[in-house]
């Protein structure tokens, strides 16, 4: 499974969305459960899935799919398609 | 760990016995406790005219005081439990239930202004009471442990209180009250995890089931299940110094094999209600909708 997916995957079962809800653009404001809550839970699992620790300063700081991409890229784990 | 101060237990039976202090209690205590001169009350109407109100009884009924002395403007609250494992005597939380629903709020005005504890209670417990309680109290302690939202310090704290929780026996022993009021304390100041999303979701779903007993019977599968999905109880108790294998012998051993797979039906029944939990939500492992058949494995292990 490539990152994308693992990302993908780990999206919807965070926030427990339906896979139509999904897409690579999706924003913190459109998703009802990507509360304070779920930014641990969001955490948890990038740590699982990725072996990365966000910062609570970072995990704070997403705002969407994108951020978190743009972030784990930026500790040098690819996203490429 | 923020915690009330302790009373002497003298100093409460002093405390009882004047003018300005009312006694809240359960029958139970009322029955063990006698206490022919204290002003006994079954309701809040009186509280804002106390100096003291002494609570005494389990963790539900130490919240419903909590919650009805909170803005009174009583000035003490002494709360004395008279079984372990809640550590509502301690902590800021007061969970209560409406609609069917398990609710909870953390405010520090619920915190109680002193605790006391009676080794009398204990000796008055059942085992199946006992082994509930000190499951409770386990849950407690290990959810704050490995909260992701623990602080080093504070796991250093709790990592103390487990020792001293393995150097105890599951038995009517009174020096349960205090490190429950400390595991309490130390969740409060952190998170819980799945142990007690599975207890609020199935304590009003499943005939007969308590808080305190489901989490007994859940704490071992979980701590399982979450040793399976993370590194995180292996890296955090070799950091802490703790033998992670006694502790899983240990909560295996606050519940039985036939009460453990008992609950699996519920857990199958109701896991899309664990999910949205919030205690679930901050599990140290990440609860995964298609975790369901890792967890119910565990359940039904021998």
């Amino acid at each position: 499974m490539s990152n994308r997916e693992k990302l993908k995957k780990l999206i919807l079962d965070v926030f427990l969305l339906d896979e139509s809800e999904f897409s690579f653009d999706l924003k913190k404001q459109q998703v009802d459960t990507w509360d304070s809550l779920g930014v641990v839970s969001l955490a948890v699992g990038v740590h699982q899935t990725f072996g990365y620790h966000f910062t609570p300063e970072e995990a704070t700081s997403i705002q969407s799919v994108a951020d978190i991409i743009k972030l784990l890229e930026s500790k040098g784990i690819s996203f490429d398609a | 760990m923020r915690e009330p101060v302790t009373l002497p237990w003298s100093e409460v039976e002093g405390l009882a016995r004047q003018p300005g202090t009312l006694t809240w209690a359960t029958p139970r205590a009322r029955r063990v406790l006698g206490w022919p001169s204290a002003r006994w009350i079954d309701s809040a109407a009186a509280v804002p005219e106390a100096q003291t109100v002494i609570a005494i009884g389990g963790g539900a009924h130490l919240d419903f005081v909590k919650l009805r002395w909170r803005g009174t403007g009583a000035s003490r609250l002494v709360a004395v439990p008279t079984i372990w494992g809640s550590g509502a005597e301690a902590s800021p939380v007061a969970v209560w239930t409406e609609a069917g629903q398990k609710r909870f709020t953390v405010d520090e005005a619920l915190r109680p202004g002193a605790m006391a504890f009676f080794d009398g209670f204990a000796a008055s417990l059942s085992s199946e009471q006992v082994r509930a309680a000190c499951g409770d109290t386990w849950a407690h302690a290990i959810e704050g442990f490995l909260s992701p939202i623990a602080s080093d310090a504070l796991r250093a704290e709790l990592a103390e209180l487990i020792r001293q929780l393995l150097a105890l026996p599951i038995a009517p022993d009174a020096r349960w009250f205090s490190l429950s009021a400390r595991a309490a304390a130390g969740q409060a100041e952190s998170s819980v995890g799945l142990v007690h999303g599975l207890a609020h979701v199935l304590e009003p779903r499943v005939p007969g089931a308590g808080h305190a007993s489901l989490c007994a019977t859940v704490l071992a599968p979980v701590l399982k299940f979450n040793a399976a999905s993370s590194d995180k109880w292996r890296s955090l108790t070799a950091q802490h110094g703790l033998d992670g294998a006694a502790i899983l012998e240990r909560v295996a051993s606050l519940s039985t094999r036939e009460a453990r797979q008992a609950l699996a039906p519920h857990v199958l029944a109701h896991w899309k209600l664990v999910l949205r939990d919030p205690c679930t939500r901050t599990n140290s492992a990440l609860v995964r909708p298609d975790s369901l058949g890792a967890l119910l494995a565990q359940l039904e292990a021998p």
